[in-house]
């Protein structure tokens, strides 16, 4: 049985599991009430599911250079729905893994005083779910229902502490934009349907080059205009879930409101996951694949283009902030910019410097926001001000900080200096765009200032009160924290190795359609044998 | 009128345009469509096909059959987004070991008046065996798990209107816990129902009927006489008590008065 494939199968399994705990949580709680066996049943399976993922992803580097498919009823596309699993998709889905179940590690010392944390717990849990099946699925409508997933978690959990008004007030704000985005990824969804009569990702491809797979038959639309309004509404349902500027106004209220440890999900992660839904859309499925109307050129330099008024955005606005969670949000918009700006470039190196950025931003973003969250657990406020001096007296904290600030910010030799020379260069290559790289050193600099900003005010400035009660927050809270820290490093000194072995092959991945065509055109083989 | 509404209504109305000429065009297919499409057609001859078993979900009702076999997986996840927007908002109505209905003085009066009362609880069984009824032919009949357990929330929100949510709590028994557990028994149902492919030793998720292609075994077709589409029938009774808990789970949450509920948040 070749077709369906165990190891994606494995990676099928990880939401599945995710939402058959989140099913059970609610049950368990109320059964037994101690918080103790919540938190166990939980870690159980974000620990099962990380070591899934690690089996996937060694899998897929190791023994197989072709995407992998698995079948969800035994349904061979297009009858059914399909996870197509690439070495692309094995890399992000293990760093969602692995970034929840750190953020789930750091939420049990961190939300100790919070009533309520098994509807956190199962938020988390479908979360984690829902973002597991964006990058995992080869269906355009499967896709738009686990956009939904993660996305209802997301509102349910920035609202979830709900006596502060901003929580409640983003929460609401973010549901609406949010929602709004989602509707239109689904009217998106009809005009692909509409057109190609398919739902199947590799479908899709197929038909584009005027082929397609068994039973679905030729387009029945107009394709040339359904894709071109499928992928526009996508893009821009995608980018606002991204939060790319100008689709960005919701994140500085959203992420911040949330719980720390969410805040380091949803900035960490999540944006990543839309960004990576359109990399599937526009270089594996309709890269250039229309040579009537360059749909997907177009959009790309509007990618582009969005990605520079990001940096510029993010790292300005940054410099103005008082709220230690808020300057932090403002750098996700920063960097998000840059991994638009390199999936805009649509070739090898561009693409590579995303990768390599979303893996390192997802850590070092998650770092700073868990590290802030340690702040706000021993201190009670979000106040740059109120938080000056703090830091002396929580040493791990802030060295894991500073660590995650200078790597954020681009200092060599850590992680993100490297996948920023890396954008550097694929625009120095990319002939006219070349100037760009003005605007990507310079709000590196920016970037630097707001985040060491932080630094001097929790470490460098007199304290203005009393800190003398402040303590190194708790082991469970630190350990994670300088487990990111060591990754950043280990990213950045490692990182020719890394990316010649990781990254460029899920990059590759990426953008060969002929493989990830063919991994359903021989699934789909079995219709024409009748089995 | 600000100018920020203006700018949102122009955006809107040209994204309306743009849609509209687009369908015009051509880019949902053309309109009207004379055939159905291949994709469709294979799903209506396949789902209920006594004479090629290859590609049947032994279910007549093709809905049922692309929503818990063709397409099951989405229909999971679609039950986990209703599921996990319900925890969000028990979440946020969270109350911690208080007891609600401190003015259980005045509980006599509350509500509507005796002729509603007394519509309501001839009402109130009948709509439950409707919603039933939907619910055990989903796999048949144009029906299913979904629309039965809202049918199901409905009587419990007429009770809920014509007699106040403390009728629900204290004279018919049922807490907001009751409810939960009811959904979640439902939920893990489903759960079970799509790993039990997995547990007979194959890795096919979701699925019902055996395939040439497969080695998994069917679930059987029937119970006795009784046709049960496979592991449709199960997923549609499972579906009916999750969303039917679930909704009255939310009506319950939304019910409580907002002065209550500041009370207990003051607390």
């Amino acid at each position: 049985m070749t077709w369906t494939n165990y190891i994606a199968g494995l990676a099928a399994l990880q939401p599945f599991l995710a939402i058959f705990a989140a099913f059970a949580l609610p049950l368990i709680s109320l059964l037994a009430k101690r918080r103790q066996i919540w938190e166990c049943f939980t870690l159980t399976i974000l620990l099962i599911n990380f070591a899934l993922s690690l089996i996937v992803f060694y899998y897929m580097y190791n023994f197989s250079c072709k995407p992998l498919l698995y079948a969800f009823g035994s349904w061979p596309p297009p009858i059914g729905i399909v996870y197509t699993i690439d070495r692309g998709a094995s890399l992000i889905g293990l760093l969602i893994n692995g970034l929840v179940l750190t953020a789930m590690i750091f939420s049990i010392r961190y939300m100790e005083h919070e009533g309520g944390t098994q509807w956190y717990y199962t938020l988390m849990l479908g979360f984690e779910a829902g973002m597991l099946g964006c990058v995992y699925t080869g269906d355009i409508f499967n896709l738009f229902v686990m956009l939904e997933v993660m996305s209802i978690s997301a509102y349910g959990l920035v609202a979830f502490r709900r006596e502060t008004h901003e929580a409640v007030e983003a929460a609401i704000k973010y549901a609406i934009v949010g929602s709004v985005a989602t509707t239109i990824y689904f009217i998106a969804v009809i005009f692909a349907y509409g057109s190609f009569g398919t739902l199947n990702m590799a479908d899709l491809a197929l038909k584009l080059k005027d082929s397609t797979l068994p039973i679905t038959g030729p387009p029945i639309g107009d394709i040339l205009i359904g894709s071109t309004v499928f992928l526009t509404l996508a893009f821009w349902a995608l980018s606002l879930k991204a939060a790319i500027a100008p689709n960005h106004f919701w994140l500085p209220d959203a992420h911040p409101a949330a719980p720390s440890p969410i805040s380091a999900l949803l900035s960490g992660i999540m944006v990543k996951v839309a960004i990576f839904a359109l990399m599937r859309y526009m270089l594996t499925i309709f890269k250039g694949t229309i040579p009537t109307f360059p749909v997907v050129e177009l959009l790309n330099y509007t990618l582009i283009t969005m990605g520079v008024l990001s940096t510029i955005l993010g790292s300005t606005l940054m410099l103005v902030q008082r709220d230690i969670k808020r300057l932090i949000a403002y750098g996700t918009i920063l960097n998000i910019g840059y991994i638009a700006m390199g999936v805009g470039l649509a070739n090898l190196s561009g693409l590579v410097a995303s990768l390599f950025h979303i893996v390192n931003h997802a850590i070092g973003k998650a770092l700073l926001f868990m590290a802030a969250g340690a702040y706000i657990h021993v201190t009670g406020s979000r106040d740059l001000d109120e938080l000056t001096g703090v830091g002396r007296r929580m040493p791990f904290t802030t060295a894991a900080y500073l660590v995650g600030a200078l790597a954020l910010a681009g200092a060599p030799p850590l992680s993100c200096f490297m996948s920023k020379l890396l954008l550097f260069k694929a625009y120095l290559e990319s002939g006219w765009l070349a100037p760009l790289v003005v605007v990507i050193v310079l709000t590196s600099v920016f970037a630097l200032m707001g985040y060491l900003k932080v630094f001097y005010h929790v470490y460098a400035k007199q304290p203005t009160r009393d800190i003398s009660s402040v303590k190194e927050a708790p082991t469970l809270m630190v350990v994670p924290l300088l487990v990111l820290a060591s990754l950043c490093i280990v990213l950045g000194i490692a990182a020719p190795i890394i990316v010649d072995n990781v990254i460029v092959p899920g990059a590759l991945s990426l953008l060969n359609t002929q493989d990830y065509v063919l991994a359903a055109q021989e699934a789909a083989k079995l219709i024409m044998e009748g089995g | 009128m600000k100018t920020k509404d203006v700018v949102i209504g122009i955006t809107t109305a040209i994204l309306l345009l743009v849609i509209a000429i687009a369908i015009i065009l051509g880019g949902t297919g053309w309109t009207p469509l004379t055939e159905i499409r291949l994709l469709a057609k294979f799903y209506l001859e396949n789902c209920f096909n006594l004479f090629d078993k290859n590609y049947w979900a032994a279910s007549p009702e093709a809905v049922s059959a692309m929503l818990w076999d063709y397409r099951g997986i989405d229909t999971y996840y679609e039950t986990a987004v209703f599921f996990l927007a319900v925890i969000s908002g028990v979440a946020l109505f969270r109350i911690a070991e208080v007891k609600v209905g401190a003015i259980s003085s005045m509980r006599r009066e509350l509500g509507l008046s005796i002729i509603v009362k007394t519509v309501t609880r001839i009402a109130f069984p009948l709509i439950i065996t409707v919603s039933a009824s939907v619910a055990l032919h989903g796999h048949l009949t144009p029906g299913g798990g979904f629309q039965s357990g809202s049918m199901m929330a409905v009587a419990f929100l007429t009770a809920i209107a014509a007699f106040s949510r403390y009728f629900i709590e204290e004279n018919l028994k049922l807490t907001k816990d009751n409810f939960l557990t009811l959904r979640s028994v439902g939920l893990i149902t489903i759960a079970i129902l799509a790993l039990a492919p997995i547990l007979a030793g194959s890795i096919a998720l979701m699925q019902n009927q055996a395939k040439p292609w497969s080695s998994t075994p069917s679930f059987p077709e029937a119970l006795g006489i009784l046709w049960t589409a496979g592991s449709i029938f199960y997923y549609n009774l499972a579906e009916f008590l999750t969303v039917g808990a679930g909704f009255t789970l939310l009506f319950l949450l939304i019910s409580i008065p907002e002065e209550e509920f500041r009370r207990i948040l003051r607390l």
